[in-house]
């Protein structure tokens, strides 16, 4: 009976543990992208936000499909990008003349 | 019997299909990678930095999705990724590596050169401005702004003078007395070697957080992006974040990739370009000491900064 429990709980928290990293990695780079348009990343570093912008799309969707492991790996990417984003806006506003960086909410 | 050859068959006809299937998508990746590179080293990253990033997106996905068996999904990435290439390849078309000529209403007079400057006005009526951003209004090319001996075309740093061994970039050293004051001026708290820029004390942060503490360790990262602008010779710097080996794995890879990339934000900050560098986190992976002594652990805690390109 014992043995069937610990055999039950080890199995939840295998199954359980991709989707609640995924959503972690999910929400972390969510939380990069807001911060890199909040910088003004769209405008000052359209590379690195569009790809930010498409990892986070298709890590959504791998998470939508179970994929998790591929979810974490693109959302991974996603925070990467936009966090490079985010830098490359700070410098670039920064050093256009005339124009303060975007403030921050 | 016959229905399960039939069954067979159809099996067999299956399988060959995903596989010609597969293979033909691999093979146009190929063709699709190529128009990326042909693209970017045209000049795509600042001309369509858009759709070169949806190209290169799209085709990792492609790539992805086959490697899982999902050749249908696919299909579509490699689709949208070879849109993108295309429209990258045409913007980059006529992409420069100097910027745009202005445009220059032309009043009167004549303008030999048609450098958009006026005879009258231009102080080398035979020559065409080169619209570098440096003394443009003269109507005279400036192919050497730094009078350096470097062409700005090979110069890293065209408006600085510096010799040809340093890319036309200035030697600063870090004995170099900068302040004419007659004391070298020394870093205090790092020392760069030949592969890389060594800390004399660690950086610190918030327990279980990625927020750097402590006024010391916000002088040893100055320092850092000191040396960093000073030693051009370091294109590319890896910055890694390192744990001891409490905890659950993952988290600690997370926590220490969230470190590295405060230290690089805050190097960013002080002026540091992005492009030289990269925020890695090892998390327990590379320890330099044994984890079963408090300050074995302690010395696992740790910020390295590693010269990877130079």
């Amino acid at each position: 009976m014992i043995r069937a429990l610990v055999a039950a709980v080890a199995l939840g928290a295998l199954l359980g543990c991709g989707p609640v990293q995924s959503t972690a990695y999910l929400l972390d780079a969510e939380a990069q992208l807001e911060s890199a348009r909040s910088a003004g990343a769209e405008k000052y570093a359209p590379y690195e936000w569009t790809a930010a912008q498409l990892y986070l799309h298709k890590a959504r969707e791998e998470a939508g499909k179970s994929a998790y492991q591929e979810a974490i790996d693109f959302a991974d990417k996603a925070s990467k990008y936009a966090s490079r984003a985010r830098a490359a806006a700070q410098i670039a506003a920064k050093a256009e003349p005339g124009k303060d960086a975007p403030v921050r909410p | 019997m016959s229905a399960a050859r039939t069954s067979l068959a159809a099996l067999l006809a299956a399988v060959l299909t995903a596989c010609a299937s597969s293979s033909k998508i691999r093979s146009d990746a190929e063709v699709i990678a190529g128009n990326i590179d042909v693209a970017r080293r045209a000049g795509a990253m600042r001309c369509a930095p858009r759709e070169l990033a949806t190209a290169e997106a799209n085709l990792e996905f492609a790539r992805a999705e086959v490697s899982a068996g999902e050749s249908v999904r696919a299909a579509e990435h490699l689709r949208d990724a070879e849109h993108a290439a295309s429209k990258a390849l045409e913007l980059s078309k006529d992409c420069s590596a100097k910027p745009k000529q202005p445009l220059v209403v032309k009043i009167d007079g004549s303008d030999r050169d048609g450098d958009g400057i006026p005879d009258s006005a231009d102080r080398c009526p035979d020559e065409p401005e080169d619209y570098d951003g440096f003394q443009d209004d003269d109507g005279c090319p400036d192919l050497d702004n730094d009078n350096d001996g470097v062409p700005d075309a090979q110069d890293r740093c065209p408006n600085t003078p510096g010799p040809a061994s340093n890319a036309g970039c200035p030697v600063l050293e870090p004995s170099l007395d900068s302040d004419g004051g007659g004391v070298p001026v020394e870093y205090k708290r790092v020392v760069v070697k030949s592969d890389r820029i060594e800390i004399k004390q660690q950086i610190r942060f918030k327990t279980g957080s990625a927020r750097i503490s402590g006024k010391e360790s916000f002088e040893v990262l100055k320092e850092v992006a000191q040396a960093l602008r000073d030693n051009v010779r370091i294109r590319k710097l890896r910055i890694e974040g390192h744990t001891d080996s409490v905890g659950v794995d993952a988290a600690n890879i997370n926590l220490s990739q969230m470190r590295a990339n405060a230290v690089m934000a805050e190097l960013v900050k002080n002026g540091v370009e992005p492009s030289r560098m990269e925020a890695v986190g090892y998390g327990r992976s590379r320890p330099v000491a044994s984890n079963t002594t408090a300050s074995g652990r302690a010395q696992n805690r740790r910020t390295e900064f590693n010269i990877i390109e130079q």
